[in-house]
């Protein structure tokens, strides 16, 4: 995978992830500011999703192609997955279950870093 | 525990809301990425090791039920998936260290190693909670 985005995407994911979890420890909704930085990360993973199907029309191929594509919808789904469990929970429960998405896509970007190699 | 149907104490909370929430997040988790996996390893391996495969979709299966029992609210329901998720991450834990077998062929080897132990705390956390959401808030 192309390095600087995977480093971008863990590392946003994680800060964000610690973000939710300081205003979820804190008693807070989920804060607009984060509910946009999530809305830039997933932009981040959609452009994720452009950059590999260009390598992929180029020839590349990932080495284990089955789990790295079940990755790559994983990490579309995280996001808007975590947000629809938040909504009824509009409380620092709601702000920590979008931690909880936040850090599953700092892993199943790891993994589609590993399974691409 | 009371045998009604729905065994909840006046003014305790759904399973799923509150702090169940997040919880149900980390389940839902679970729930997508090993009936990935699963289904992934029957379809194209199941030749290899038919047990192991087994075991990994009955372990997607568990996650996939507790995860629906507990944004339900089916107690009893979620109270046998998380037993049974207990359960099979002991015994899958101890069986993938005695005999050594593919470390990464369930969600329970190793005790769950391969995803951070997280599957040997998920169930202790999902008994604790359904026991504090089944009495008063």
């Amino acid at each position: 995978m192309t390095p600087g985005l995977v480093v971008a995407v863990v590392v946003l994911a994680l800060l964000l992830a610690g973000w939710a979890v300081a205003a979820g420890g804190l008693g807070h909704a989920p804060p607009r500011t984060l509910l946009q930085a999530l809305l830039g990360l997933q932009l981040v993973l959609l452009l994720q999703l452009a950059v590999v199907v260009v390598r992929l029309a180029q020839g590349e191929r990932p080495v284990e192609t089955g789990p790295f594509f079940g990755y790559l919808v994983l990490s579309l789904l995280m996001l808007p997955g975590g947000l629809a469990l938040s909504v009824e929970e509009r409380n620092r429960n709601g702000t920590l279950v979008l931690a909880v998405a936040c850090l599953t896509v700092a892993v199943v970007e790891w993994r589609l870093d590993v399974t691409w190699r | 525990m009371a045998l009604s149907p729905r065994p909840r104490a006046l003014g305790a909370r759904g399973l799923g809301t509150g702090l169940g929430r997040p919880l149900t997040a980390v389940y839902a988790v679970f729930a997508l990425s090993a009936s990935a996996r699963a289904g992934y390893q029957l379809a194209t391996r199941f030749d290899e090791a038919p047990v192991a495969y087994l075991l990994s979709a009955l372990a997607a299966l568990v996650y996939v039920v507790a995860t629906v029992a507990l944004l339900r609210d089916l107690r009893r329901l979620a109270l046998a998936a998380v037993l049974v998720e207990l359960v099979g991450v002991l015994v899958v834990g101890t069986l993938s260290y005695a005999d050594a077998g593919d470390p990464e062929s369930t969600v329970w080897s190793g005790y769950g190693a391969g995803y951070g132990y997280v599957p040997l705390v998920l169930p202790v956390l999902g008994l604790l909670w359904i026991r504090r959401s089944s009495r008063p808030a």
